[in-house]
């Protein structure tokens, strides 16, 4: 035990050190693009851990003799309908928008991991039955599915994330359970099998490392999908109710106002873009460097 | 060829059997007794126990589930998906009263998407590394990231309201067709630029590519001609599956422009426990992505004459 | 003679995240109207870049100095419409792999009929038509175009080409399909042709095929040819003169024949040296040490100089003079090392040769010395930056054991033989399991019982897919192998060699458990073995495999200090143990220690192979299986690991199953082999006697068409290609194309035959 744990730690150490002098974070940081996602990221990170203690207003807090101002001031992004100040309310909306998305993720990766994982090593009856669990979820369209199912369990936030939740696994089933095959097939995992390699320990150190780039390429793309979903829903009207600072329902509620305070509207719509935007250059990437067939080309530059 | 296809749609009865499964069980996915629940939307009061009973007996709520579900499916493979709560109206003919307006959308939308997205694309690829690349990279990024609701919006304030050029919302004419089409068709645009230029790219590296320029041909013949055709490839089996998150975007698209299609009805009988509606709305939606990806994988083969006749892409 | 192309000076760059690469470096040469001129070289080395400058082909490569005159016009300089001209008429050019270079979309038909008529109306190209558009297109002109493509694929030697003009090129074999860019290329009838690499993804008997095709119809048309490989007998085959490139620059031309007996270069004496058909069966084969340095910085001096052991300081600057020799062209500083060869012919291994297999003391001197050598700090990636460091570190780390002296290698050479006369180890070990083939020599290798046998194993793989094909197809299958009955002695290597498809690799996955038989057995030391998965730990040590590509089989995250301790830990090793093994493996495959904490991709090919060699025999396997161990590899890496091979043979007594589909590996490392075609055995027997004395007549096909460094003689060359394993011919399957069948061999499977020491499968086996 103690020296698995002595290997573990050595791993840890290379690892770190690997990714200090390695090429990867140079190739990251030499793209501008990726800079102004890990920046965008960053900032929506830090103003959704300390937004509440900095914002200006209390975010239900009504001030009806102001309401629909324009931009000023007092109010860089104006007030609303109810005179609330929309600026404050878009700091706390972050809070809420990227926790929900992460835990939304969090949710889709480790089941759909799970079941891909599950699906590539049993093969057989087992392999066939959860895709065609996949293949069913996937006939939906995703927040068509999460509508009825967010519709049917009554209008949350709570039911919202449940419902984008159950909706989003099956991708990461797919992809984990194809690279799990394919990886599978690879001569060096058979090399491992034929020297008498145990099962779990060429899962955990022959497949999971080759598997996991990908998952989480996809998943830090996915953080932008679930904070498009979770505000679409909500601009339906079926997750945050009024008066909760949520960046879709902000829209929702400025969308009779286009006319008189086009603020309303744009201030969310823009924090949305930006936050997805930013998850995806992210995303984009992490793709060139963990992406299987770019670390070939890497292999081969070297 | 005719061996794949049978056990292609071998496959997607079992779908859509499970399909049917999910669409059925979501109700019971409704806290509380659904048909108490149902009774008080309709009557807008409590309902009695003898109400409620009723209504159970006239619903067939009284039978065992499993009978129950079998009775849905059988009525639902004769085209009978029930009647609404409210209106007792057939669910078939208001899901075929809106699917027109949802379907020119969609038709409409996709025009849009490829008319941008397979110029923009080859143009990236072609010219990578360039000012064109990046801008119509940084370009596609901001649409894929765009919520299309407010993107909507933005073009009502744009066109309708500052310009004046365009109506607001409402559905039957093309003027009122041009702002949807464009917001849900620039979302999924900037997918398939995305994917054309990938794809291109890759393509462009091929050994073939260099065989037909050493032959003599013009770069034009060689990017339209040799690359282009394969590129496309992969990017048809994503348009193909991209038709879903047009339907899921028309929702949200119909409820910005207040045009009556499926998205409208079932934003609306979701908030009113409409569950008949929903039902058929789910299972209908079901069916035709089901229908898409076999039509998909079908053109696929065609296309790329690689592909074994026999075996699963996936 | 009028040159057609004239290149001079030619410098090709690629843009790299280190800077740009040279490569092509000053390349100069010309090729005259008619002339078929061979450009020979390590991979690496610039060929394949040269080509592609000529046609105009720059990306990713870009042409930074120097001018290819094609026809008059200068390539760098020429317009697109120019460009385009000289395509379309003066040059064309055929590429490496054929399942690549023609566009899977379309036809055959399509492909040569579009280069067709880009030769026509070059002028004249409209999008429109191209793409077929209905209106647009000029129909008739097509159909012409086509009718004609039909008559170039006959040219090309496609058979029945009625039908396959209408073929994808994934439903042609990868010799129609080099045909069929052969086809797209001649199609323009160009003044010039350049074949890049034409044969090397095909099989042996292919590849004469090939050969022998482009001759003829470069002949009848006088075209001029320049052909590319690194296969020096694939030159010699076809070539009037020859040019060897070196990391970018040329290193000496002259006519083949001059090039081939007398070479004055010390690289081109290197080439030769290294090229196994050179030496006979067991010799140890002379290798480069170091590989072709990556030049990614400016820098003067012979690119050679580093790996020559002629070398002097002052070959390390300056530029390289290129001396006028009477028949050709060198470019080399050091006349003593351009001198004709008379006293030292190439063909043996003098031991004052450039290139000899021992660390020379001026190259041990260097590698101790590396830090003072101008060149070591200079360069970039890990080992290309010092050329000597593998060799030298390999030798000076692995002390005499692995690099024994040479009276003492030669007293072991000729122990061997002496253990072995001919007659005794070539008898077969089912015919007579007392015989003694332990190459060691060691008189405890008589036993009862093979270490491995094989009885009657068949192999069967269904066709069906997916649950429904299984429940209404009816079923197909695959005979991969066919009741194969073989064995392999303690300390004896037995190659296995065919054509691809042939089975071989199916019957290693046998061996080590990756398969298990539809019929028949496998027994290790007696005991019949299962799958692996069903093997105990102790019984999967008792095997150790090395896979045919070195990077894949090795876990890319893992450094090869991890590797190496994976099979020691499933054996449940402790640190110390796994310690000390660790060192001896490394010496013993002749890796400097420091390279443990290294990640595979920062190390060679050869080196990447070294680990795995030493991952298979780790646990001290009783049985090592090789599934084509250097084919993946340069032909200097390839005689290092063949190197490598005898060695541990030799020291570890190790009993082994070579496979390979290149007689020359596996004449210079079995003891017996097994010829196998279409999954079944055709002959078994003793190396030597088989090579010298073949009994099958698909082993005398496969042995001419090896092309030889003598050139001339005109192989024996198999009709068709290969049946499919599917179904299978009746009979002998290998009868549809062998040239003594006749009406017995289609109806009755001939039964095995004893001829001399050998096994023949054959009704009508040849014997002298």
């Amino acid at each position: 035990m103690s020296e698995s744990n002595g290997a573990l730690e050595a791993g840890v150490r290379r690892r770190y050190r690997s990714i200090r002098d390695s090429r990867t974070v140079a190739t990251v940081l030499s793209n501008p693009l990726n800079v102004a996602g890990a920046v965008i990221v960053a900032t929506v990170t830090a103003a959704a851990v300390v937004g509440p203690t900095v914002a200006p207003y209390e975010p239900a807090s009504q001030d009806l003799a102001n309401r629909l101002q324009g931009p000023s001031l007092a109010h860089p992004f104006g007030t609303d309908q109810l005179g609330r100040d929309v600026f404050s309310r878009l700091l706390y909306g972050a809070r809420l928008s990227l926790g929900i998305a992460v835990v939304v993720t969090a949710i889709r990766l480790v089941l759909g991991t799970t079941i891909g994982l599950v699906a590539g090593y049993a093969g057989g009856w087992v392999d066939e039955f959860l895709m065609r669990l996949v293949d069913v979820q996937l006939a939906f369209p995703g927040l068509i599915l999460a509508l009825v199912i967010a519709g049917v369990l009554g209008p949350s936030l709570r039911n919202v994330m449940i419902a984008l939740a159950v909706v989003g696994w099956a991708s990461y089933a797919r992809l984990v359970r194809g690279s799990v095959l394919s990886t599978k097939e690879r001569e060096f995992v058979r090399a491992a099998q034929l020297m008498g390699v145990s099962w779990p320990r060429i899962a955990v150190r022959h497949l999971l490392p080759n598997v996991a780039g990908p998952v989480v390429v996809l998943a830090t793309l996915n953080v932008g999908t679930v904070i498009l979903g979770t505000a679409g829903l909500s601009f339906i009207g079926l997750g945050a109710q009024p008066p909760t600072p949520e960046w879709g329902t902000m829209l929702s509620a400025g969308r009779h106002h286009l006319r008189d305070a086009w603020w309303i509207v744009n201030a969310p719509g823009v924090a949305i873009m930006l936050t997805v935007l930013g998850f995806n250059l992210l995303g984009d990437g992490l793709r060139d460097v963990l992406d299987p067939k770019q670390e070939a080309n890497l292999e081969r530059s070297t | 060829m005719y061996n794949y296809l049978v056990s292609r749609l071998a496959t997607s009865v079992v779908v859509l059997f499970g399909v049917s499964l999910v669409t059925y069980g979501l109700v019971f996915l409704t806290p509380g007794d659904p048909a108490r629940t149902i009774l008080t939307q309709q009557l807008e009061r409590q309902p009695s126990q003898n109400e409620v009973d009723a209504f159970r007996a006239e619903q067939g709520f009284d039978e065992p589930i499993p009978i129950q579900y079998l009775g849905w499916l059988s009525d639902a493979l004769r085209g009978d998906l029930g009647t609404s709560y409210y209106t007792d109206t057939a669910v078939t003919t208001l899901v075929l009263e809106a699917l027109p307006a949802t379907l020119e959308l969609a038709a409409a939308s996709m025009v849009v998407a490829l008319a941008l997205a397979i110029p923009t694309g080859v143009l990236s690829a072609v010219n990578r590394g360039t000012t064109v690349d990046y801008a119509s990279q940084i370009g596609a990024l901001i649409g894929v990231s765009m919520p299309n609701f407010w993107l909507g919006y933005l073009l009502i304030m744009v066109f309708a309201l500052v310009l004046g050029v365009l109506p607001v919302a409402g559905a039957g004419s093309f003027a009122q067709l041009v702002l949807p089409a464009i917001t849900l068709g620039t979302g999924m645009a900037a997918v398939v630029t995305r994917l054309v230029r990938t794809s291109m790219l890759e393509v462009l590296e091929e050994p073939y590519v260099d065989t037909a320029r050493s032959k003599g041909l013009r770069e034009r013949i060689v990017v339209y001609k040799h690359a282009l055709r394969n590129a496309l490839v992969p990017v048809v089996t994503i348009v193909g599956l991209q038709f879903g998150s047009l339907l899921n975007g028309a929702v949200v698209v119909e409820i910005v422009f207040q045009r009556p299609g499926l998205g409208m009805l079932l934003v609306d009988a979701v908030f009113d426990r409409n569950y008949p509606v929903v039902q058929g709305i789910a299972l209908f939606t079901g069916v035709v992505f089901v229908a898409t990806n076999l039509l998909v994988d079908v053109t696929y083969r065609y296309l790329d004459p690689r592909v074994a006749l026999g075996g699963e892409t996936a | 003679m009028t040159d057609i192309l004239t290149v001079e000076n030619l410098h090709t760059q690629f843009r790299t995240r280190e800077g740009p690469v040279r490569a092509v470096d000053g390349a100069s040469f010309d090729v005259a109207e008619g002339e078929t001129v061979g450009i020979v070289g390590e991979s690496g080395c610039g060929k394949s870049v040269t080509a592609r400058s000529i046609v105009g082909l720059q990306s990713p490569g870009e042409i930074v100095r120097g001018s290819i005159r094609l026809d008059g016009v200068n390539v760098p300089d020429a317009t697109d419409r120019q460009l385009r001209r000289l395509r379309g008429e003066t040059v064309s050019i055929s590429f490496q792999d054929p399942s690549r270079a023609l566009n899977p979309v379309f036809d055959v038909g399509e492909q040569i009929a579009e280069s067709l008529r880009v030769h026509d109306r070059p002028e004249s190209q409209g999008l429109l038509d191209y793409l077929h558009a209905p209106l647009f297109s000029r129909r008739s002109a097509w159909r012409e175009s086509r009718e004609r493509a039909v008559e170039l694929m006959e040219q090309v030697g496609i058979a029945s080409p009625e039908d396959r003009v209408d073929a994808y090129p994934h439903e042609l074999s990868g010799g129609m399909r080099q045909r069929a860019g052969l086809a797209i290329a001649m199609a323009s009838d160009p003044d010039l042709l350049i074949a890049d690499e034409p044969t090397t993804a095909l099989d042996t008997t292919t590849q004469a095929r090939i050969l022998e095709r482009l001759r003829r119809l470069t002949d009848e048309r006088g075209t001029a040819l320049l052909l590319i490989s690194h296969d020096l007998g694939v030159v010699a085959d076809v070539c009037d003169r020859v040019v060897v490139m070196y990391a970018g620059q040329v290193m000496e031309t002259g006519p083949t024949e001059r090039v081939l007996e007398d070479p004055r270069h010390p690289y081109t004496r290197a080439l030769l040296e290294c090229s196994l058909r050179n030496g006979d069966g067991k010799r140890r084969l002379p290798t480069i040490e170091g590989t072709v340095p990556e030049r990614t910085d400016e820098r003067s001096g012979c690119p050679f100089a580093p790996r020559c052991s002629s070398a002097t300081d002052a070959c390390l600057t300056g530029e390289v003079p290129t001396v006028e020799l009477e028949e050709g062209t060198a470019a080399c500083g050091e006349p003593i090392a351009l001198a004709p060869s008379d006293d030292a012919p190439p063909n043996d291994a003098p031991p004052n040769n450039a290139l000899s297999s021992e660390p020379t003391p001026r190259a041990a001197g260097r590698s101790s010395g590396r830090t003072t050598s101008p060149l070591s700090a200079a360069e970039g990636p890990p080992e290309a930056s010092d050329p000597l460091r593998q060799g030298g570190d390999a030798f000076a780390e692995s002390g005499p054991r692995d690099a024994p002296s040479k009276p003492e290698r030669a007293r072991s050479a000729s122990d061997r033989s002496s253990a072995e006369p001919n007659g005794g180890f070539g008898r077969d070990s089912a015919a007579d399991p007392d015989r003694a083939p332990n190459s060691s020599g060691s008189s405890e290798s008589d036993r009862a019982t093979p270490l491995v046998a094989l009885e009657g194993v068949s192999k069967r793989f269904s066709l069906d897919d997916g649950l429904l094909d299984r429940v209404v197809g009816e079923s197909r299958e695959l005979r991969a192998v066919d009741d194969v009955t073989l064995e392999i002695a303690e300390g004896e290597t037995v190659g296995l060699v065919g054509e691809s498809g042939s089975g071989k690799s199916t019957l290693a996955d046998l061996v080590t458990g990756l398969e298990t038989p539809t019929s028949g057995a496998v027994r290790l030391d007696g005991v019949a073995v299962g799958a692996a998965d069903g093997r105990s730990a102790d019984e999967l040590a008792e095997v150790g495999v090395i896979f045919q590509n070195p990077r894949s089989s090795l876990n890319p995250r893992l450094t090869v200090e991890q590797t190496l301790a994976e099979p020691m830990l499933a054996q449940g090793w402790d640190e110390r143990r796994r310690r000390q093994r660790l060192d001896r493996l490394l010496e013993l495959v002749g890796l400097p220690e420091r390279h443990a904490n290294r990640h595979p991709h920062e190390l060679s090919g050869g080196q990447v192979q070294r680990v795995a060699i030493a991952r298979a025999i780790a646990l001290d396997p009783q049985l090592v299986v090789f599934d084509e161990p250097v084919s993946a590899l340069d032909v200097s890496v390839q005689a290092r690991i063949l190197n490598l091979l005898s060695d541990l043979q030799r020291e570890l007594e190790l009993t082994s199953l070579v496979i390979s589909h290149d007689l020359d590996v596996i004449e210079h490392v079995a003891d017996r082999v097994a010829v196998m075609y279409l999954g079944e055995l055709m002959e078994v027997g003793p190396t030597d006697r088989v090579f010298e004395q073949p009994s099958h007549p698909y082993t005398v096909a496969l042995l001419d068409a090896i092309p030889s460094l003598d050139g001339g003689d005109s192989p024996i060359q198999l009709e068709g290609a290969a049946p499919s394993p599917i179904d299978a011919p009746s009979g002998c399957p290998f009868h549809t194309r062998c040239p003594d069948a006749d009406s017995t061999c289609a109806e009755t499977e001939p039964e095995w035959m004893d001829v001399g020491p050998v096994r023949s499968k054959c009704h009508f086996p040849r014997e002298r």
